[in-house]
């Protein structure tokens, strides 16, 4: 079991490309929680994810996954995540069943254990079915769903997931969002990006908006509805975004 | 229409090639004063030579066949790749536009590509001769447009053929294997003194030029003519090839139609059967990282043709063999092929795995977020583009050195460094397989890796033959590949 402490604290991250596209953020997030992104296209919200995930290098700031230093010790930090990107990655010449084989050896979980959450996993997300079906052929949401199974195979502890509901249909989407509730109450963090502020609204504990690289707000639905000093209990969510991120940068998105 | 999908078509490929950046005018431009300098240097040598007559007309025939052979074999190729292509062909065949328009457009630009690599290395020579006073080979220009137009016109037809009989997945394997089956014969023909006794080979030779010089004016010799400069022939040759290009675009819209909506619906789906179900799971990261990497090579489409393509290499030197041939005995000039040959082979069947292996990872990022080291999963590329040399060369180099023990040394040595240095090549360089790659291409090298790849596989196989013969030259060749490899090194860190 691990000790007691965040799931992922960011402190003082920078990346600049052209310009800043993130710049000194902080961020945590508690074990067990659902930690909502959002922001305007090109706010750093994909950025700030592939840091996290090891992808990219941050220039200065640092990133600890329940208590490593994901900087210094990669390795030890990526064992207890899982990386989802926009579009899915997957090879199109194997099989769910081998892709989730490759995944489960990747993360060194043991043969037997990851067969049977294979077949768990395949059937509870109804691709039993196309198991042994070379991903090729396979919808965007069955890809989806795909490379969901191989997220979930080594049991992380924190899923990095970046908009997993864009392409899918009503019934897709719902299996996804039930899926990651479920992981939540079983103990596992969840951040993820997505422009389906609905899907925040619902799902989320707490919501960090992020623009031009830096965190606009930062709390509940209550919270960020509570910002300049204002109470407006009746605002929904896209409310308090656009008034947050400003109208013209949110139609620029 | 057909001019906005030309030029949208023609700036693609400029902005994709080597001279599409900043100033890629300039790239080219000295590019081209290069190629000419050596072209007018190989010119001077070809002006002492005058062919006359029969004699005349069996080089330009000669020189058409192997030129339009290996042309015929890009041309498919190229035309069984248009069914990878699902990004901009489905959005394309989604506008208004005919799809004999696209087609069309897609013909000119495999018929283009097919004809840029004789261009650049026959125009200098053509231009060399006639800057020395002997115009003969300015029928290059027009027969070359004939010879890609007719062949990617050919090349189209065959493999949507293929595809209106078979599936996409097949189709692909099976167009390789057509380009695969050209390609050889045209190198086969070109080993006939080597594979057959001389008399059978002069036969094979002269059946190739007319009997006279009266006999040459018939419709046989056209092409020959045309090549020589002769107005009547070119000008029908050339309507000849406009027309079959235009058929090939109003004949196949159809089935192109219907194969690209075949690979856009993802057509290519296959089952592994119920073996797959039973078969437990087996763990350990590296283990799985060279499993997968070797699935994919095997799973890879049209990879088994351009595998067998390379291996073709190796027919001269094992007839050589099967003939007795010895060392230091009658033959031993074929004998020694079989050193260069098996090496030769080797490296660019190590360099087209590792490409595949490097290009053809779909999901880089996952092993990249994984908790596995880089070096695991370049171990694994390695490990798997290793096995696939072996598993093709292994046998044949086996029974090469049980035939001839003592070339045995130099043939390992040649291959243990053809193949490492075309590896890390591959590695560091990979080169594209397929057009898409080419989007994916973000170290710039492009095709030119495999020309530095050959060159690598020249050295070495050079290397090998002067080893074969004891002679410490070998060292030369040898060390100019390690310090070219060593040039090709990648520079500064990734990112991740």
């Amino acid at each position: 079991m691990l000790p007691c402490m965040d799931a992922l604290r960011i402190a003082g991250l920078r990346k600049t490309f052209v310009r800043p596209a993130v710049d000194g953020l902080d961020l945590s997030i508690a074990p067990g929680e659902f930690f909502a992104l959002l922001g305007p296209n090109g706010a750093g919200k994909t950025t700030t994810l592939r840091m996290v995930a090891g992808l990219l290098k941050p220039d200065a700031g640092s990133i600890s996954i329940f208590g490593i230093d994901a900087l210094n010790d990669k390795i030890a930090a990526k064992q207890l995540v899982a990386w989802l990107p926009e579009e899915p990655l997957l090879y199109e010449l194997l099989t769910p069943l081998e892709y989730l084989e490759f995944v489960a050896g990747l993360w060194s979980v043991e043969p037997v254990l990851a067969r049977a959450r294979a077949e768990e996993i395949l059937g509870r997300l109804g691709l039993w079915a196309h198991r042994n079906e070379r991903c090729a052929g396979f919808s965007r949401g069955m890809r989806q769903k795909t490379v969901l199974a191989g997220a979930l195979i080594h049991d992380p502890k924190l899923l990095i997931l970046d908009e997993p509901l864009t392409g899918l249909d009503a019934a897709a989407a719902r299996d996804v969002k039930d899926l990651l509730t479920g992981l939540v109450a079983g103990g596992a963090s969840i951040i993820l990006t997505t422009h389906i502020l609905e899907v925040a609204e619902r799902l989320a504990d707490r919501i960090g908006i992020i623009a031009e690289g830096r965190l606009k707000a930062l709390g509940s639905l209550a919270d960020l509805r509570a910002t300049g000093g204002v109470n407006r209990e009746r605002d929904t969510l896209e409310d308090v975004f656009l008034r947050l991120v400003g109208r013209a940068a949110a139609e620029a998105a | 229409m057909l001019g906005l999908l030309l030029r949208h078509e023609a700036r693609l490929i400029w902005r994709g090639s080597l001279f599409g950046g900043a100033h890629g005018w300039v790239l080219l431009l000295g590019f081209l004063v290069l190629l000419h300098g050596v072209g007018y240097g190989v010119a001077i040598g070809f002006t002492h030579v005058h062919l006359k007559g029969t004699d005349q007309v069996l080089a330009a025939t000669l020189a058409l066949l192997f030129v339009g052979g290996l042309m015929l074999t890009q041309a498919i190729q190229r035309a069984s790749e248009l069914l990878d292509d699902r990004t901009d062909l489905a959005w394309l065949l989604s506008t208004p536009v005919r799809p004999r328009n696209i087609l069309a457009v897609r013909l000119l630009a495999v018929a283009g590509a097919v004809s840029l690599y004789w261009l650049l290395l026959l125009v200098p020579l053509a231009n060399g001769m006639m800057f020395l006073g002997r115009p003969d080979l300015l029928g290059i220009y027009p027969m070359l447009l004939v010879l890609a137009l007719l062949v990617t016109s050919c090349g189209f037809a065959l493999t949507f053929a293929l595809l209106r009989l078979s599936n996409v997945r097949r189709t692909r394997a099976l167009a390789n294997g057509f380009a695969t089956l050209i390609g050889a014969a045209v190198f086969l023909g070109g080993q006939t003194r080597s594979l057959l006794p001389p008399s059978v080979s002069d036969r094979f030779w002269r059946s190739f030029a007319p009997e006279s010089e009266l006999a040459a004016h018939g419709v046989k010799w056209l092409p020959a003519r045309a090549l020589m400069g002769e107005v009547q022939p070119l000008l029908l040759l050339l309507a000849l090839s406009v027309a079959a290009a235009v058929a090939a675009s109003w004949g196949l819209q159809r089935w192109f139609a219907a194969g690209a909506q075949a690979v856009v619906a993802g057509a290519t789906s296959t089952r592994a059967g119920a073996r797959a179900d039973r078969r437990a799971f087996r763990g350990g990261s590296l283990r799985v990282l060279v499993r997968k990497e070797v699935m994919l090579l095997h799973r890879y489409p049209g990879l088994a043709g351009l595998a067998l393509y390379y291996t073709i290499y190796l027919v001269p030197a094992v007839v050589a063999i099967a003939r007795g041939a010895t060392m230091h005995g009658a033959g031993a000039a074929g004998a020694r092929l079989l050193g260069a040959a098996p090496v030769l082979t080797a490296g660019e069947l190590a360099r087209l795995f590792i490409s595949v292996t490097m290009m053809g990872d779909e999901a880089a990022e996952l092993t990249r977020t994984a908790p596995v080291t880089p070096g695991a999963v370049r171990s694994a590329k390695l490990a798997a583009a290793s096995l696939g040399v072996l598993s093709i060369l292994g046998l044949p180099v086996l029974g090469l050195g049980l035939s001839l023990p003592e070339a045995v040394p130099a043939m390992l040595a040649g291959i243990f460094g053809n193949v490492g240095c075309n590896l890390l090549l591959g590695l560091w360089r990979p080169a594209p397989i397929k057009r898409t790659d080419l989007r994916r291409d973000r170290r710039g090298w492009g095709g030119l890796v495999n020309v530095v790849g050959f060159m690598f596989s020249g050295a070495w196989s050079i290397a090998t033959w002067q080893m074969l013969q004891g002679r410490f030259m070998a060292l030369v060749p040898a060390a100019l590949a390690v310090g070219g490899l060593w040039l090709c090194r990648p520079r500064g860190q990734s990112e991740g």
